[in-house]
């Protein structure tokens, strides 16, 4: 199979602070949408300045459409976009300054492209980003991403603190670039509903280290969360709990065969697992 | 070709839209040798990931309703009338093997579901 | 490159517009007015005064996640930061270009009553005022990458106060070498151009401090 990316054993420590990326290893195939979950400082901004190279890793190796960024080879970098949460360009500019700027930096800058993305996103050329919302930055910022014809584009929280209106307008974008096998997403989020739409893995990351990485299928119909009291809890078979976690009144346990537990422990309620609580059962630290 | 998707179905979107198709091949609004949209483009057009898509196009191709050639897409399978028949057989059978199960856990004794079954049958003759 | 010194212009307009029209306003008094002192201030502070403004265009930059973003581009982290130097060196020439053409005109319309020794004076302040602007770049760039540019007010101080002494400091070695009555013109001509060089040199051994500062920097 050919990747997109590639991260193997990608260890990264701060001098200052005990934070730590802990051997991450994932795999993203071309032609898909990767989620990366995980829970505010759990190592997603770092993986992916890691990835991009803005940050540099200890040791493990990083393989970008097969290429290693190194800072040397700026024609990998044409390949790859990326849109980061927040103001991703200075305010001062406008978008048409913008498009000057980096015109003169990507070789397959595409300027019809560029145009149709902000008549589509209705953008003013002249006015000055500091004037933008929210959601017009973010706009922006994608429109900037895919218009340099882009094969991977990664994306740091890039919708977070948007109406849903627009992020259903995301993810429409994200399947119009996927339609192409060749194009790649590495969407990381916490707004799991819509990896839930389109994702086609999901890689889930907990205080530096890599706790699932598993096909989004998989984890919405296989996967299961079953729901007891501390007595049936007991009789549940220890190999058959991936985690656990105790509630006021229950016990919500996950279960990687949701069809077999439920032959297994008919008595008992098992509910599909939705990514969100599969991350907050893996990260609870009660797991086995 | 209109896939429609419910999200909170119990029913996997795969399975969805396998059945979807599946009922259109068979109701004759997919004709054998026509085209069906690339993995992707439906992907895209219903809005789920492709990864979804692409285990319906097996799953119906491993139940020899379509074919996909690389390079070419997905078209449908010429299949005689029988092979229409034996499918709509085998998704009564998976039915009548619920209505088989829930009966035996609920001794709902055998004469009683055969019963029903006649009943239902005629209903709509 | 090209793209890169279009966003450092960008950046730098943005932050100077309004010294620019103070610059201009200046000028136009000092042709209307032929005051020597405005003609004195209006050389020696103009393109200095400039630069420092345009520096803090690098704060606004990191304010963002652009300073982030430009790694990402299709370019080395080297042409980044030569392209700051590039650009600093070519806004205080055109600067520098400006205020000389100021001083000729102002010549032309009220001759010349401010220079002693004439040319040679008017030379020393034009390539006084470069001088100095050169240096805050090459002494804030570094600086800008080892602290960060949210440091701007400390190292811009500290660049102005670093280039007068070195040039006061250069002048003064100059004036112990040659006794003071013996100074020909030649001879300070060959002054002028020695401080001009030795500039020059710190602003390369400064963008190649920042070369190495910035390719271990993180963000």
């Amino acid at each position: 199979m050919d990747y997109a990316l590639q991260l193997q054993n990608v260890t990264k420590s701060f001098k200052h602070s005990d934070f730590l990326l802990d051997h991450i290893s994932f795999a993203l195939p071309k032609g898909a949408i990767m989620g990366f979950v995980g829970e505010n400082g759990a190592g997603k901004t770092t993986t992916i300045g890691c990835i991009m190279n803005t940050l540099r890793i200890d040791s493990g190796s990083i393989q970008v459409l097969g290429q290693t960024l190194n800072g040397q080879n700026p024609l990998l970098s044409e390949q790859i976009g990326i849109v980061y949460d927040g103001d991703n360009f200075p305010s001062y500019l406008t978008a048409n300054q913008l498009e000057h700027i980096l015109q003169g930096i990507y070789s397959a800058w595409d300027p019809s492209l560029f145009q149709k993305f902000l008549e589509r996103f209705e953008l003013n050329r002249t006015l000055k980003i500091s004037k933008y919302s929210k959601g017009m930055s973010m706009k922006l910022a994608i429109a900037v991403a895919l218009s340099h014809h882009p094969k991977l584009l990664i994306l740091d929280e890039a919708t977070a603190g948007l109406d849903p209106v627009i992020r259903d307008e995301m993810l429409d974008l994200f399947l119009d670039f996927i339609e192409d096998p060749e194009h790649s997403i590495l969407l990381s989020s916490h707004i799991t509903s819509d990896l839930e739409k389109i994702a086609d893995y999901i890689t889930f990351i907990h205080k530096g280290k890599i706790i699932l990485t598993e096909t989004k299928d998989h984890l919405i119909y296989q996967y299961g969360i079953l729901r007891c009291r501390q007595k049936e809890f007991e009789q549940i078979n220890t190999t058959d709990i991936l985690a656990y976690r105790k509630r006021d009144y229950q016990i919500d346990v996950l279960v990687a065969n949701r069809h077999t537990a439920e032959k297994n422990y008919k008595n008992l309620v098992i509910d599909p697992a939705t990514i969100d609580e599969i991350m907050l059962l893996l990260t609870k630290e009660e797991r086995i | 070709m209109e896939i429609i998707i419910s999200n909170n179905s119990t029913k996997p979107i795969y399975e969805q839209i396998t059945s979807q198709i599946k009922a259109m091949i068979m109701s004759g609004e997919l004709q054998a040798g026509e085209s069906i949209p690339s993995m992707r483009a439906l992907a895209k057009s219903i809005h789920v990931s492709v990864i979804t898509v692409q285990k319906a196009y097996e799953d119906l191709q491993r139940d020899g309703f379509i074919n996909t050639t690389v390079g070419r897409g997905s078209f449908v399978a010429a299949r005689s009338q029988t092979f229409y028949q034996e499918e709509q057989q085998r998704m009564a059978e998976e039915h009548l093997q619920i209505a088989a199960d829930i009966g035996r856990t609920c001794n709902i004794p055998l004469k009683k579901l055969q019963e029903l079954l006649a009943l239902f049958y005629e209903e709509e003759a | 490159m090209n793209g890169l010194l279009k966003n450092n212009f960008y950046g730098m307009i943005e932050n100077v517009k309004i010294a620019i029209v103070f610059v201009l306003i200046l000028g136009i008094t000092l042709l209307i007015s032929g005051n020597d002192t405005i003609l004195n201030i209006f050389c020696i502070i103009s393109t200095p005064a400039i630069a420092i403004l345009s520096l803090s265009c690098l704060r606004k930059e990191s304010a963002s996640k652009w300073q982030k973003y430009k790694l990402t581009l299709p370019i080395t982290r080297n042409a980044i930061v030569n392209s700051q130097y590039i650009s600093h060196i070519i806004l205080c020439l055109t600067t520098t270009a400006i205020i000389s053409l100021f001083i000729i005109l102002t010549v032309c319309i009220h001759g010349n009553q401010y220079f002693y020794y004439g040319f040679r004076d008017a030379v020393t302040l034009l390539m006084t005022s470069f001088v100095l602007s050169i240096l805050i770049g090459a002494i804030s760039y570094p600086l800008c990458y080892l602290w960060g540019a949210e440091r701007i007010e400390v190292i811009t101080v500290l660049s102005v106060i670093g280039a007068v002494a070195i040039v006061l400091g250069l002048s003064l070695i100059i004036n112990l070498m040659f006794d003071r009555s013996s100074i020909t013109n030649t001879i300070y001509y060959i002054s002028l151009a020695s401080i001009l060089v030795i500039t020059l040199v710190i602003f390369i051994l400064s963008k190649i401090a920042s070369c190495i500062i910035f390719k271990r920097k993180e963000y």
